[in-house]
């Protein structure tokens, strides 16, 4: 049995672990500052690192992708909008321990260079980790860690927190931006890519909290370290959510590839009631399912992707025997529906049709063309729409119509759940108006 | 515009008062002032603007919206547009205490609608309105990021987690 | 340059404009809705989805810059497949309402459902509506109807980035969005009506247009706005004689795809009693109805045996080109007229933007400049103002080319000093202006749609414009009145002989040194517009 580890989380369980005195005096970004800029990015470009946030792009060449001497200044986004359902580990980073995100992301923007300002771009709904990310801050501040001529290296580099008010989709890359300027969180039509032409017209770098929370620890320990955890091309700590159905939900701190069967039932005890394993989702709402048959695989990027779904941001849900699986696709096309920016038309229309399908089949109104008329609505949304929200929703969609046709028909011809399965919702509640 | 009202029942509850000033308070207006040095454009601190706003008023209203538009040379439109966009503004007053109840899958399979049920027949309201003594408004809201907690309910800024009908009934009194 | 095969078909176009517009090198139209020449490109309505080869998905053409050597596939099964699917998603929430809208037969959205479209739907649902917003007036000039709009933006951009008011966003979101404006800020911009044009949906329609006329019923004339000196190329939308609108036709140099809503509304002028007949003040003092040759007798009474110190003619800034060198060569050259004069109202400026600048309209008729090139007020005793503020007294004969020369001529004082001049001869369409009253012999003129001939705008542009229409009753153009009046008092003059437009340019440029250079074109392309020297 692989044993958990305590890497990036290493400071979590310290009593007063949010306070710089508890972190320490940033040793990894006085090394980082007095290495040469562009050597930082190599060292991140061996370390593998790959991005936390769910698309899994190797972050040294994120960096290296930004033009040296663009007219305008470069900025260092970090990602905090952390929405995906199922995804709840950069919350306990953030709260934790900012200090560790605060130190990479002063790493990282001394390696992209020439950037004055970092913005980390936190949930609205995050108010307690704002409040932290700001008291952190003030205490780097304070420090000389941050303003200008750090370290005495003529480096200037400040942050700013910048809290979003509820939107999903400004988790993507150029929705953030948009919203980082003050505008509807609409994602932008690509190209330009943000490395050319990002927030405020400058080159921006966009990196999910637990990836820049790994920049320090590579740093600090080098790049073989780093890829001492896990496989090649899937290198360093992870950080897995588990969620739903079973008895020990949480995040788990693992070297990258741990099993998934192993996670579910020996880290996080089974299955709540020990009831059977019914589909697990492996990297969020947009993964595509997977049956309990297929679970022996381990947890990276390359292996969840040739097991036909992502592993994305890692937030692993776990429904048993006793969920109702057009209810809980439902729920998640609501979400998607709910969270569409309404900018671009497979999306706007397809995710909310979806839902309307899915809903009516829960009712008991299904029609015997709907699985089908799901899968193909579901064809002409992938790949369509502008960003990738389009694609995210279609995910759990047509990998359950595939996996669970027989439960799909059943709602159809029996007008009711199938025997044995929940539905969760009351049919009768009205619908809020936002 | 004549046009757009009184008559038109689409423009009727967001046509702004005129005659209703609104202006920050003192110390807001200072937190106002710090945000601008933060960005580069004006615009940007639209977000943060709002966010302030609402904490002094509760809502976004119309009148606020104009007056949110005026400090960083914005059309009402792109105000009102940002406002809409996103779900933590609200476009109409809530209660002292927003009940926000997440019903996302790992809320859900862990019973999140019971406790969202249980709300509002208690509370005898529909999802979405405000009780009548204007303390509490419920809502349904998509993931807060806190599935290994779940169920979990945010009222106002903070988090309740692990939370079921019984903790809840038993937090509501405390709530006054 | 770059070396694109379209569909099969390889073809040279610049490197780096979009998939779009490199198509139409090769003929192949890209359907699309949101994607507009003159406005950034957002590559939201994903119906320009095209294949382009080493490219694993499809992609936006309005979004994909071209490269040498890219094989872009418009038209196959995957792409058609999309396409369908964009066009089903479009629909399903569109109230297919098209025998009641006013964009119906001019409409991309029923077009591109036509071209690209399912017979039948799958949409089981209900369709969403927005209560409320389905007769919306959002400006003085403009109507919004939410559930025909298909979200693709232009309007807002056309708000944000041409006139820069940003009346119009985006709110709500998901399949909630719907575009508006904030309640008590309309779109009331000197462009507003705009959006009308560019909405590729009936969501947006002109207060004006609304409910007269199935465009299919229109005919169309190509020609030029003469509401101010900027020249803004229009179609005119008539029938029967009458105007219905006009509509802006795309020229990038002047207005490129614009009409601000002083011009585009400026033909309701039109929508009054017209004089028809001409009419000659008898013995008794009574301005009767007469024939023209009557008409032409007065006028011949009038010039015959009087010395050209005591004539004046004021031309007219609304004349076209050719009018106004007939007019020249008529009176100052035959007549020896001592005063010939043209002015112009001020008015603005109006701004205008052509596909790269900004231009200001200043003055309140189309073609002073032009007027002027051709000689008019070159030489003259008198100035208009002299006449206007002075009096007209010791002149013999005062013609006046045109009543709607300014509207100060509407002024009591102004017409009273006008009527010094012993004998007054006035063209005048408007049966209502207080000129008429007062001449000693009134024409039947026409307005600007009934004639042919070219403006000079405020770049120097020569622009053609098209009858649209014959004259109504026996009202003829200024060119064919001047005709006639040559003819009878000069019958010598070669000048007079013919009326046909085409030729009398040829002889003009001949004549006009600023003219020298203007080619004439009828090719119908579409610009009509001879290009500036």
């Amino acid at each position: 049995m692989t044993e958990p580890i305590k890497v990036l989380t290493a400071n979590i369980d310290k009593p007063n672990s949010a306070s710089i005195e508890t972190y320490g005096d940033y040793a990894a970004a006085r090394k980082a500052l007095a290495m040469k800029p562009e050597d930082v990015v190599t060292l991140v470009k061996d370390s593998e690192l790959r991005g936390r946030g769910g698309a899994g792009f190797p972050t040294g060449m994120k960096w290296s992708f930004v033009p040296k001497n663009a007219p305008k200044p470069t900025y260092l986004l970090c990602n905090a909008d952390e929405s995906e359902p199922g995804t709840f580990k950069d919350r306990v980073l953030i709260e934790q321990d900012p200090h560790l995100l605060l130190e990479g992301m002063l790493i990282a923007a001394y390696a992209i260079g020439s950037c004055p300002m970092g913005y980390i771009y936190i949930r609205g709904e995050f108010y307690f980790g704002a409040t932290v990310l700001d008291k952190a801050l003030e205490e780097a501040r304070a420090k000389g860690f941050l303003g200008k001529n750090i370290f005495g290296t003529g480096f200037d580099f400040d942050m700013t927190v910048h809290r979003g008010a509820g939107a999903y989709i400004c988790g993507e890359e150029t929705g953030l931006i948009e919203s980082v300027e003050g505008h509807r969180g609409q994602p932008r039509v690509k190209p330009p890519f943000p490395a050319v032409v990002g927030v405020f017209g400058g080159p921006t770098v966009v990196n999910n909290v637990e990836t820049l929370a790994c920049v320090p620890l590579i740093v600090k320990n080098g790049a073989e370290w780093f890829k001492g955890f896990g496989t090649p091309k899937n290198t360093g700590p992870k950080l897995y959510c588990v969620s739903g159905n079973v008895k020990k939900p949480g995040v788990y701190e693992f070297p990258m590839g741990i099993n998934l069967k192993e996670l579910i039932y020996d880290h996080c005890g089974g299955i709540t009631g020990d009831r059977k394993l019914k589909a697990v989702i492996p990297g969020g709402a947009s993964a595509p399912m997977l049956l309990p048959d297929e679970i022996d695989l381990p947890l990276n990027f390359d292996a969840v992707m040739k097991a036909g779904s992502m592993l994305g941001s890692a937030g692993i849900i776990v429904l048993d025997e006793s969920v109702c699986i057009v209810d809980a696709v439902w729920r998640l096309a609501k979400f998607f529906a709910h969270e569409s920016c309404g900018q671009c038309t497979p999306c706007r229309e397809g995710t909310n049709w979806l839902e309307s399908i899915l809903d009516r089949l829960e009712r008991g109104e299904g029609r015997p063309q709907d699985a089908d008329l799901l899968l193909d609505m579901s064809d002409n949304i992938g790949g369509k729409s502008l960003c990738a929200l389009g694609d995210a929703a279609i995910g759990p969609v047509i990998s359950s119509v595939r996996k669970f046709r027989d439960e799909y028909v059943y709602h159809v011809t029996h007008k009711s759940c199938l025997p044995g399965t929940r539905r969760y919702r009351r049919l009768d509640m009205p619908v809020a108006a936002h | 515009m004549a046009d757009l009202h009184p008559d038109n029942p689409y423009a009727k509850d967001r046509f702004p008062d005129r005659a209703k000033q609104v202006e920050f308070p003192p110390e807001h207006k200072a937190r106002f002032e710090h945000l601008l040095t933060r960005y580069p454009t004006k615009e940007a601190c639209l977000l943060p603007t709002l966010h302030l706003a609402q904490e002094v008023w509760g809502w976004i209203s119309p009148e606020v919206v104009h007056y949110v538009g005026s400090l960083l040379d914005l059309s009402p439109a792109q105000v009102f547009g940002v406002v809409s966009f996103y779900n933590m503004y609200n476009q109409k007053p809530v209660g002292k205490y927003h009940l926000q109840v997440c019903t996302n899958l790992s809320c859900m399979v862990s019973n999140a609608y019971d406790i969202y049920d249980h709300l509002c027949d208690r509370l005898k309201i529909n999802p979405g309105e405000t009780t009548k003594d204007g303390l509490y408004t419920v809502v349904e809201v998509e993931c807060l990021g806190s599935c290994g907690t779940a169920p979990v309910v945010q009222i106002n800024n903070d988090y309740h987690e692990n939370m079921d009908v019984a903790k809840m009934d038993a937090l509501l009194p405390t709530l006054k | 340059m770059a070396k694109v095969t379209i569909d099969g078909v390889e073809v040279d176009v610049q490197d780096g404009i979009n998939v779009i517009e490199a198509a139409k090198a090769a003929d192949v139209h890209v359907p699309h809705f949101c994607y507009h020449p003159s406005l950034t490109v957002v590559g939201q309505c994903r119906m320009c989805l095209v294949e382009v080869e080493g490219m694993p998905k499809l992609q936006a053409g309005c979004a994909t810059p071209v490269k040498d050597g890219m094989k872009i596939h418009v038209y196959n099964d995957k792409v058609d497949k999309a396409r369908k699917g964009q066009m089903e998603f479009l629909l399903i929430n569109h109230p297919l309402d098209c025998p009641i809208c006013d964009k119906a037969g001019e409409c991309p959205l029923q077009d591109y459902s036509f071209n690209y479209g399912s017979v039948e739907s799958r949409y089981g649902e209900y369709k969403r509506t927005y209560p409320g917003m389905d007769r919306t007036a959002i400006g003085p000039h403009v109507v919004q109807n939410m559930n025909r709009c298909i979200h693709c933006t232009r309007c807002i951009r056309f708000t944000q980035e041409i006139t820069e008011t940003k009346e119009l966003g985006f709110f709500k979101r998901g399949a909630a969005t719907e575009v508006g404006v904030f309640p008590d800020t309309p779109l009331d911009n000197w462009m507003s009506a705009c959006v009308t044009d560019i909405c590729p949906t009936g969501a947006l329609t002109t207060r004006e247009f609304r409910f007269e006329s199935r465009v299919w019923n229109l005919d169309s004339a190509e020609s030029v706005c003469n509401g101010c000196d900027v020249g803004c190329n229009i179609f005119v939308g008539h029938r029967n004689g009458q105007v219905f609108r006009y509509r802006p036709r795309v020229n990038p140099d002047v207005n490129d795809h614009w009409l601000c809503d002083y011009g585009r509304f400026s033909h309701e002028r039109y929508e009054t009693d017209r004089v028809v007949v001409p009419k000659v003040r008898n013995e008794d003092d009574y301005l009767g109805i007469s024939t023209w040759i009557e008409a032409l007798d007065a006028i011949a009474v009038a010039f015959n045996g009087t010395s050209g110190e005591k004539i004046a003619v004021i031309a007219s800034a609304n004349m076209t080109n050719e009018e106004a060198w007939l007019a020249k060569k008529l009176f100052a050259d035959n007549a020896g007229a001592a005063t010939l004069d043209v002015m112009v109202d001020a008015i603005g400026p109006i701004k205008m933007k052509t596909r790269t600048e900004w231009i200001l309209g200043t003055q309140g008729a189309p073609n002073f400049r032009g007027v002027q090139n051709v000689g008019v007020g070159a030489k003259t005793t008198k100035t208009v103002e002299q006449l206007m503020t002075e009096g007209a007294a010791g002149i013999d004969v005062l013609y006046i080319c045109d009543a709607g020369f300014s509207d100060r001529a509407k002024d009591p004082q102004v017409i009273a000093n006008l009527r010094q001049a012993k004998t007054l001869i006035v063209h005048s369409w408007d049966v209502n202006h207080p000129l008429n009253e007062v001449a000693d012999v009134l024409l039947p003129a026409t307005v600007h749609v009934e004639k042919e001939g070219t403006f000079t705008n405020l770049q120097g542009r020569v622009q053609r414009i098209h009858q649209a229409y014959p004259p109504k009753g026996q009202a003829v153009t200024d060119v064919e009145i001047f005709r006639r009046i040559g003819v009878k008092l000069y019958p010598a003059a070669a000048e007079f002989r013919s009326a046909d437009v085409e030729e009398m340019f040829e002889t003009m440029r001949g004549d006009v040194p600023a003219l020298a250079n203007v080619v004439w074109s009828d090719d119908g392309s579409g610009a009509v517009a001879s290009q500036p020297a």
